[in-house]
């Protein structure tokens, strides 16, 4: 068995933003050169991942010669944080060239951060990016959506076993990777929220099933206070409304008619903030806004 | 319940082949016993303790068990399987000075397919099924292979117990992790992303002596040599299970391109770039949900198909998700 993992290629798993970034876990190795495992909550344990969004934003941290990469991709749960420099050079060649927004897929490495005293923080370091439209990006949401179930099904039913062993799990049915993942994450983490990750399945699912827009709008004014949720949605239909050319909302604009039609300007604000930050709304220029 | 030293006996006995006798009997009787009497555990969990605890495989305790094809794992013990044989040939050998004959061949079911042994002649015919009692599996060329032995008991089966051979020939989906477990399998589906097109795909020029593909125009064996011209594919499949490396030769890859040999070789002269070819492979595949059946072999470069079908899974993206939907939404 040693010489068949010996050239073994990592797998690359397939994970919704929220369920990476809830990521607290890694397993390292001490030996250099050892791979690194990040223990997602649902026993994803991910030396490479493979993602599919919208990439909402791309920053250039570096300098012109010597560029490094901080990119934001979207997918219906969260935001994927890509960073790519001098290393990656094959997808440092295509980030450079990238459209905002447009649908990519993404095979990356996986990377971690723990700022002194504090959690730990998740990103990918990208392999490649490839264009993408939406027919592969709906088929990864759905891969995506069968394999989060899958580990959310196996560490239901190993929660529920005395002294849960892989072999039990997998003679359920259960690949042999979800199982030990699942495993590790129940060794890992005291808490799981299952039920939470459970409903964060249904978003995904319904950007398949239910018309784009209404979508949007629906997700953008999910569990916010009625008031809030109508300003959001109130903003959103006016930046829409403002970005005639395709190249988004001018911010002055969209300030002119908030005065015009009496709303609160620091709400408004404030909003516009959580709706960026959200990935809701996007800037693809300086200035202007723009739905995603 | 206390067992006495009696009742333990065979049990240690297991335990010791199980850790290739490499414990003293002793020691796993202390073990054992401990387990057993002072802890309370029920003897087949803590047989496995046992054997985990001095490093060996739990697995191979498995109790006589019925098998599908596509739960055959290296190293099993006391195989109950049933299945179609679809291929059979005969070999003779030769063992301490005697003539012998030994069959291979592949069996079938449902789940997949899988290679077997059978060291004696137990009168077997191809396309007919039968069920194995007490068969064995071991590695042999890098894959899990069924061998049947000195024990093995074979029952003809009526030929309605399984699905006709047209039927199961149709290779069956497997997991890319399972399949890199068993080292391989012949004829076996899988679905999943294409992560990678490697260099090398596309347009290549072969050796006329030696079939290698040339590097840089010369060949390693045969140097300067006029190469002939050839498509193929080397890529990565990822199923979120495993990762399996890909080789399509020239039929697959005019398919994927949906251009002939002599199309691409005109495309590249105007082009003047080889590799454009390579790009077009690039354009057509990464990203794409595939699927792709062929053998599974694996060397020292790792798990690879041999691809003898490529195909687009065209899926009805709106109804799957609605039906999961409902079971999510429960």
């Amino acid at each position: 068995m040693a010489d068949q993992t010996r050239n073994r290629r990592e797998v690359a798993w397939r994970i919704f933003a929220r369920e990476y970034n809830a990521s607290r876990y890694v397993i390292k190795k001490e030996e250099e050169m050892a791979p690194s495992y990040v223990i997602s909550p649902l026993g994803a344990m991910a030396n490479r991942v493979y993602i599919s969004g919208v990439v909402t934003e791309v920053e250039n941290i570096g300098t012109d010669n010597e560029p490094f990469w901080r990119v934001r991709v979207t997918d219906p749960t969260g935001v994927f944080y890509l960073s790519a420099g001098q290393y990656q050079p094959e997808a440092s060649k295509t980030i450079s060239k990238l459209k905002v927004p447009s649908f990519v897929s993404v095979l990356g490495k996986t990377r971690t951060y723990t700022p002194e005293g504090g959690s730990m923080y998740v990103s990918i370091l990208p392999e490649t990016i490839v264009e993408a439209d939406r027919s592969s990006r709906d088929l990864w949401i759905l891969d995506t959506v069968k394999k989060t179930r899958e580990r959310l099904n196996c560490i239901t039913e190993a929660l529920a076993m005395e002294s849960p062993v892989e072999e039990e799990l997998m003679e359920m049915g259960f690949p042999r990777v979800v199982a030990n993942g699942a495993l590790k994450a129940i060794e890992m983490y005291d808490k799981i929220p299952l039920e939470e990750f459970r409903e964060m399945l249904l978003d995904p699912l319904r950007t398949l099933t239910e018309a784009e827009d209404e979508f949007l709008t629906a997700q953008a004014t999910r569990g916010i206070s009625e008031e809030e949720s109508s300003l959001r949605k109130e903003l959103l239909r006016l930046i829409e409304e403002l970005d005639t050319n395709g190249e988004g909302a001018v911010y002055q604009e969209l300030m002119e008619k908030v005065v015009e039609l009496k709303m609160d300007r620091d709400e408004t604000e404030d909003t516009i903030t959580k709706l960026l930050d959200d990935g809701h709304l996007f800037e693809p220029v300086l200035g202007r806004l723009k739905r995603v | 319940m206390s067992k006495t030293k009696e009742e333990l006996a065979p049990h240690i006995d297991e335990i010791k082949k199980a850790l290739k006798e490499e414990v003293k009997p002793h020691e796993i009787e202390t073990e054992l016993e401990t387990f057993v009497n002072t802890y309370g555990i029920s003897l087949p969990e803590a047989k496995r303790a046992v054997i985990k605890k001095f490093g060996g495989d739990p697995r191979v305790l498995s109790p006589k068990r019925t098998y599908t094809v596509n739960d055959l794992r290296t190293g099993l013990f006391r195989v109950d399987i049933q299945g179609r044989v679809l291929t059979l040939s005969k070999r003779t050998y030769e063992r301490d000075g005697q003539e012998r004959v030994l069959f291979s061949g592949i069996l079938a079911d449902e789940t997949g397919k899988i290679e077997f042994t059978a060291w004696d002649d137990y009168g077997l015919e191809e396309g007919k099924a039968y069920r194995f009692s007490n068969s064995y599996t071991k590695q042999w060329r890098g894959r899990t292979q069924l061998n049947l032995g000195n024990n093995t008991t074979v029952t003809s089966l009526s030929d309605d117990a399984l699905p006709p051979v047209e039927e199961i020939q149709q290779d069956a989906l497997m997991n890319i992790d399972r399949l890199i477990q068993m080292g391989g399998a012949p004829g076996v589906k899988v679905e999943g992303f294409i992560v990678g097109i490697r260099n090398g795909s596309g347009l290549v020029f072969r050796c006329p002596e030696c079939n290698r593909v040339l590097q840089k125009k010369s060949c390693m064996i045969h140097g300067n040599v006029e190469g002939k011209p050839d498509l193929r594919i080397k890529g990565i499949v990822d199923d979120g299970y495993g990762a399996l490396y890909l080789i399509a030769g020239r039929e697959v890859t005019e398919s994927v391109l949906d251009h002939d040999l002599d199309q691409c070789l005109k495309i590249a002269s105007e082009r003047m770039d080889p590799s454009s070819i390579q790009d077009m492979l690039e354009e057509r595949l990464m990203s794409r949900y595939v699927s792709v059946s062929g053998n599974v072999f694996t060397d020292d470069y790792g798990t690879t198909m041999l691809v003898n079908a490529l195909n687009h899974e065209s899926r009805d993206v709106k109804d799957e998700a609605n039906e999961m939907l409902e079971a999510v939404e429960g």
